[in-house]
């Protein structure tokens, strides 16, 4: 996608934000930016995903971004494993529920008004799934 | 939430996942705030990554559904599912 075409959607889905408190991205050449929630970061294959304000993913190249978005990005994906993180995910890993659980950006969990990025600090042998709605 | 604090949150075998039903992602969040839920939530366009919208917990609105590690589904009784947590050391 091309970032010019990104902006035009942040600012089209800006309206439907709400309360969520997106963070502002950066082109890389510092003339453009958009809102959107920071989804997933795949450092390796150099791709970003974030959440739009209708909760739309959107993927698109690292490198179209400010040098601030990718040192963001870089601390993102240093905190992933907390001390310990590793054996929790190993575990994960071997379940059919905790294999896709650990996918990144499967989690939310409230951080504030709006929904973060949550590991698993377990793995356990049972889950329950409470399914709801607000309406 | 009572049940949560108790049997859940502090055992390392069982977790509690809630799966959003809400279309919209802000409406999830609102809903989580004010139901101040302590625990992860999947939204509603993960549930087929995850799997989630196979275990036939959408049928009513709340529901619960006790899972193994395996994806094995061993009740879909609220209260059933509790008695077996407790019954977990």
């Amino acid at each position: 996608m091309k970032f010019k075409n990104l902006l035009a959607a942040g600012v089209a889905l800006s309206f439907g934000v709400g309360s969520l408190q997106a963070r502002t991205w950066t082109n890389a050449d510092g003339s453009k930016t958009f809102e959107a929630d920071f989804k997933t970061y795949d450092k390796e294959g150099g791709k970003v995903t974030v959440l739009m304000g209708n909760g739309r993913s959107v993927t698109f190249a690292v490198a179209k971004l400010s040098e601030d978005d990718r040192k963001f990005l870089d601390e993102q994906a240093k905190n992933d494993p907390a001390a310990g993180g590793a054996d929790v995910k190993d575990a994960l890993k071997e379940q059919k529920i905790g294999a896709k659980l650990i996918k990144p950006g499967i989690l939310k969990k409230l951080d504030g008004k709006r929904f973060a990025k949550f590991e698993m600090e377990k793995a356990p042998e049972y889950y329950l799934v409470y399914y709801s709605a607000s309406w | 939430m009572e049940h949560y604090q108790e049997l859940i949150a502090p055992n390392p075998r069982v977790a509690m996942i809630h799966a959003s039903l809400d279309d919209d992602v802000a409406d999830a969040a609102k809903w989580a705030r004010a139901e101040k839920f302590p625990w992860p939530t999947v939204l509603l366009d993960e549930h087929e990554a995850t799997g989630l919208d196979t275990l036939g917990g959408q049928e009513q609105v709340p529901d619960t559904v006790l899972v193994d590690k395996d994806g094995k589904v061993l009740t879909r009784d609220e209260e059933e599912a509790f008695a077996k947590i407790a019954a977990l050391k």
